[in-house]
């Protein structure tokens, strides 16, 4: 079995055995080498996803979206940040993971968050009335996965403060990133659309 | 003096011819063979001691039970336990295990809860345990083995995590012969409060075993691998994890008493023996531990790493050969696989021709096959009676099948 049939392994039982899956990917001695590779990929696949969904959002919500290379550069930024502050926090919590593990993790989910809203953008053509519940349930299922992964990662001894972890260092790092986005673009504007 | 000769001559099998030559058997992974003490002990106990145990009050029944209770005095001595009253008697390895998790870990375990696993395990360490998994949601975590087919104890010790509940790990690897350092593991789990369960279906076979200084919790062993009779094994139990366990099976033997609107369990370890036992096959092994212990465990570990390192030597010199397995203190248990198309089932076929039994499949441990990417091996698996001799009959069959398979 190669590294990809195990990782669509691991990806099919992620939503019908999440903690077996959070195990089993861990355990797939995935190279770390690729790890930074693949972030990129998926930081791509993610704008890529997203793409049709601002295309479609009104230019005075979010103002003028910035250039897609533009979001993957501050995506990818964002994101390691986050990425780090994840395994900082849940290192403090008492977990005992690596920034790889997490990275590997977080990689991982961000793959399927992306494939889950290319489905959802779909289902918004296709069936418009279940795109906003099949839209709910996915982000609470993912949620959920977010718990149960991200305490696999950082061996925390529950989900609850592995959700608690990502969402304090999601906050620290959004604020942080305003901060900086400020600095650089000179007050331009407020949250990037990434 | 360990006389290999003599000792061959306590089993009878042995001097029997297959296909025409005289049999080498390298199989004993799968089952050793019995010496004539052991084949006595039950006919004697079929045709002049028979009854069931535990039941009766007649002579033939004390008789029987008095012989059945003896094993487990032996085993404790066999295994160096505590306490006799810390062995339950049973079927083998599979039920021993099968105890501990429907006894032990289901009631315990909940969902997100995690058991640590080698990836080497025998189906019988690895089954139950995904029952757990499947219908409690319990986790398994593998550990996979290094290119040598080694397991160091950390690699073990660091998947432990703050839900690991329990470490199932077998003592020796019945296909690559590796040895597990089970004891370090043990150490290092009890500091974190993890149990450890060894399968020791292979362990106790090929060297001494003493379950208190490995400081485990629970350890199986099988019956049939250990020159016995099949169907026959038992598990050690220490007494603190015996507390916790409810009955895995419920029938006779293991109550007190029984009516309509309850039961009160006997004590252990009959609280996890229900049913009429395997009560001959149990005097067969007693016979066989003993035999073993007169020959002495240290004499049998040193005549098999004799053969081993014999046998390595040998096929070191098959450059056609892929052994599976080569950390330096393995066992005598040799899995390989021919360069080219050929089949382990083809291998194992034409050494058959030439008196030589091996095993050839997936020996009952998938996951390992995986890891090497293999689906099948040839395994030669050496016991007490084999000789030098018979490792050179092995080595001209594999030429010969190399020569026909290549």
């Amino acid at each position: 079995m190669t590294l990809w049939d195990s990782l669509f392994t691991v990806a099919r039982r992620t939503f019908r055995e999440p903690r077996q899956a959070a195990s089993d990917l861990m355990r797939l001695d995935v190279p770390r080498s690729v790890l930074g590779p693949a972030f990129v990929v998926v930081m791509i696949l993610s704008v890529l996803v997203t793409e049709p969904m601002l295309a479609m959002l009104p230019a005075d919500v979010f103002g003028e979206p910035l250039p897609p290379f533009i979001r993957v550069l501050i995506s990818v930024a964002f994101n390691i940040a986050l990425v780090w502050a994840i395994w900082r926090t849940a290192t403090v919590m008492g977990g005992e993971g690596t920034f790889d593990d997490t990275l590997l993790v977080f990689i991982f989910l961000e793959a399927i968050l992306s494939l889950g809203i290319g489905g959802l953008m779909i289902l918004m053509f296709a069936f418009p009335a279940l795109a906003g519940i099949a839209g709910l349930a996915f982000f609470g299922y993912w949620i959920y996965l977010i718990g149960i992964f991200f305490s696999e990662a950082n061996r925390l001894d529950s989900a609850l403060k592995a959700i608690g972890a990502v969402a304090i260092a999601w906050i620290v790092t959004y604020l942080v990133m305003i901060f900086v986005l400020k600095l650089i673009f000179g007050g331009a504007g407020g949250p990037p659309n990434v | 003096m360990y006389d290999v000769s003599a000792i061959r001559r306590d089993f009878p099998i042995l001097a029997r011819q297959v296909n025409g030559k005289p049999l080498v058997y390298l199989d004993n992974g799968a089952s050793a063979q019995k010496p004539q003490v052991v084949i006595d002990a039950v006919t004697q106990a079929y045709s002049q001691e028979y009854s069931n145990v535990h039941r009766g009050l007649h002579y033939l029944s004390n008789l029987a039970t008095e012989k059945y209770e003896g094993v487990r005095g032996i085993i404790a001595r066999f295994l160096n336990a505590g306490s006799e009253d810390e062995i339950v008697m049973n079927s083998g390895t599979t039920e021993g295990i099968n105890t501990i998790a429907y006894g032990w870990a289901m009631p315990r375990l909940e969902a997100g809860d995690e058991i640590i696993l080698s990836v080497m395990e025998h189906h019988a360490n690895i089954v139950p345990w995904h029952f757990l998994r499947e219908r409690q949601g319990v986790v398994l975590k593998w550990v996979d083995v290094d290119e040598s087919g080694g397991l160091p104890p950390e690699k073990m010790l660091n998947a432990i995590g703050p839900k690991t509940k329990l470490i199932a790990i077998t003592h020796l690897s019945n296909v690559l012969g590796t040895r597990v350092d089970v004891k370090a593991i043990c150490d290092g789990a009890r500091a974190k409060g993890v149990p450890v369960l060894v399968d020791g279906s292979q362990g106790a076979v090929h060297m001494p075993v003493d379950v208190q200084d490995i400081g485990c919790d629970f350890y199986a062993i099988t019956g049939h691998k250990l020159y016995g009779p099949s169907a026959s094994g038992a598990i050690y139990i220490r007494k603190d994890r015996q507390a916790e366990m409810r009955p895995f099976m419920g029938g006779g033997d293991m109550i007190r008493d029984v009516r309509k609107d309850g039961i009160v369990y006997n004590d252990p370890p009959m609280k996890f023996e229900a049913g009429t036992p395997g009560i001959v096959q149990q005097i067969g092994l007693g016979v066989a531990l003993e035999y073993l212990m007169d020959l002495g465990m240290e004499n049998v570990a040193a005549h098999e790493e004799a053969l081993r390192d014999y046998t390595r030597d040998r096929l070191h010199g098959l450059n056609w050969l892929n052994v599976q397995g080569t950390t330096p203190d393995k066992a005598a248990i040799f899995s390989f696989t021919l360069n080219g198309a050929a089949h382990a089932h083809d291998i194992s076929t034409i050494l058959d021709k030439k008196g030589v039994a091996v095993r050839a499949g997936h020996h009952c441990a998938a996951p390992l096959m995986e890891h090497f990417g293999v689906t099948a091996t040839a395994r030669a698996s050496f016991g007490l009676y084999n000789t030098k001799a018979e490792v050179d009959v092995l080595i001209e069959a594999l030429e010969l099948a190399n020569d026909l398979l290549n």
